[in-house]
């Protein structure tokens, strides 16, 4: 199960796609406020996505990593997430 | 007033000890969330401020129940003693009518005793109330949907349970169904004739048959990718083996094991990913058709219209996660064990107790906040690089 499943754990809720959208592309809620931030976050085959994001989402996603991602799998904080700050 | 039997002053005798167990449990309890580390479900409208202890000692005076809660429709809920219940559980009654405590994520009831601290969760988290969304986008209305395309929004919908927790094989299929229906694939839900297939491949088990060629059921992983017109097999060394414990089904570290996902479009599928499924086909002879109970030894097969292979799993320890995500473009079900997949809802969980307000799209953040909080996870990271 990847990091990505349904943050309420259960329940209806309506996501983002973060494939392009003109807001911050933060999944488990639409947010329609404007990136200011970015995440740079490896994919399967050694090629990396970055993801912009306003403050917030990108503080809860630098989170999720952190105390559910790590915890789950034995992984570095730098593997996990290749890059990030304030765009 | 008819005087008490002994059996009677006895179980009043044990019930008044209880009476103050539970009083205290449930204080110590209440003052962790008050005071911290104990944090509520996020968005809850049960408080420690809507529980009544006072009551309990003047209208309980056979010591009955301990404590009130005052719940936010009106009602009230009253922990009971019993004499009867295991030492460490409770009851629980709203307006009079006993409880049955609901567990999260798989569903489960735990009955009408559990300890006092599973029914202050089933409590808070029956009474959480987050925002109602009636933005444009929401719904299922082709204006809804429009909106959606047109700011780039999905809809998504994940839904947990335990395998066990329905009555028979008609009830899980109704789930699915529900879980599946914008998509417009139709799944089917039988058991096993587990007895049957042991009897005519339980030779194939034996270390002689795994060595050589003979029947035995295999599992596989059965792909098609949108650009192909063939489905890729892959063969995994694990055979169904309905003679082992079903206990053993699972790795012991495995958190999700076998899964199906399904990319369809308007009720075609366009591309699958059927992973540790078996061979429908060599499956048949021993699926009963028709609805089936789901008892503790019932094998399950759950199919989906469209999609080559079965996905096999005893019902005994299983969580089922049921999804449809991009606007029902995908849809999934995991299949993994209770025991290995909690933990995981645990963690996920105590994440949005602590950033609730973060990610709840109705609450406001005010900039300062943030700033503390963008110094503490700064910290985290630099804590992660020792």
């Amino acid at each position: 199960m990847s990091a990505a499943t349904s943050l309420d754990g259960s329940d209806t809720d309506i996501a983002l796609d973060g494939g392009g959208g003109p807001g911050c592309a933060w999944t488990e809620a639409v947010c329609t406020a404007a990136p200011t931030h970015f995440l740079t976050l490896p994919v399967p085959g050694g090629e990396s996505s970055t993801a912009l994001l306003c403050r917030r989402h990108w503080l809860a996603s630098l989170a999720y990593r952190i105390e559910v991602t790590m915890e789950v799998h034995p992984v570095a904080f730098d593997d996990l997430v290749l890059d990030y700050g304030e765009l | 007033m008819t005087k008490m039997t002994e059996a009677e002053q006895q179980a009043g005798a044990e019930r008044a000890v209880r009476f103050g167990i539970h009083r205290r449990e449930l204080r110590v309890l209440l003052a962790a969330e008050r005071a911290g580390p104990g944090l509520p479900p996020y968005g809850t409208r049960v408080t420690p401020d809507d529980v009544d202890f006072e009551s309990a000692l003047t209208a309980a005076a056979d010591f009955s129940w301990f404590a009130a809660v005052r719940l936010p429709d009106g009602r009230t809920a009253r922990f009971t003693v019993s004499a009867d219940a295991p030492e460490d559980e409770v009851g629980c009654e709203i307006d009079g009518r006993v409880q049955e405590c609901i567990q999260a994520h798989t569903h489960l009831s735990r009955g009408p005793s559990a300890p006092v601290e599973a029914w202050w969760d089933w409590l808070q988290r029956s009474f959480v109330a987050l925002g109602q969304h009636d933005e444009p986008w929401a719904g299922d209305g082709i204006e809804a949907q429009l909106e959606r395309v047109e700011r780039n929004i999905v809809y998504a919908d994940t839904q947990t349970s335990a395998a066990r927790r329905f009555a028979d094989t008609g009830e899980l299929e109704v789930w699915l169904t529900g879980v599946y229906a914008p998509s417009g694939l139709l799944p089917r839900v039988r058991r096993l004739d587990a007895d049957a297939y042991a009897q005519s491949y339980g030779r194939a088990f034996t270390a002689e048959a795994r060595a050589g060629d003979g029947p035995s059921l295999m599992s596989l992983g059965v792909s098609r990718q949108r650009d192909e017109s063939e489905p890729t097999t892959v063969w995994y060394a694990s055979y169904l083996d309905t003679t082992a414990d079903p206990a053993q089904w699972f790795p012991a570290d495995a958190r999700i094991w076998q899964a199906v996902r399904i990319f369809a479009d308007g009720g075609t599928v366009e591309a699958f990913d059927n992973d540790r499924c078996f061979d429908s086909g060599e499956l048949a002879p021993y699926v009963r058709d028709g609805v089936a109970p789901i008892d503790a030894d019932a094998w399950l097969v759950v199919e989906i219209a469209g999609v080559p292979g079965a996905q096999v799993f005893p019902a005994a320890d299983v969580m089922l996660v049921a999804a449809s995500d991009r606007d029902a473009a995908e849809i999934s079900l995991e299949v993994g064990s209770i025991d290995g997949v909690l933990p995981l809802f645990a963690l996920h969980d105590g994440f949005l107790r602590r950033w609730g307000p973060i990610v709840d799209p109705d609450a406001v953040v005010p900039e300062a906040d943030l700033d503390r909080l963008e110094a503490r996870v700064m910290q985290q990271i630099a804590e992660t690089r020792g």
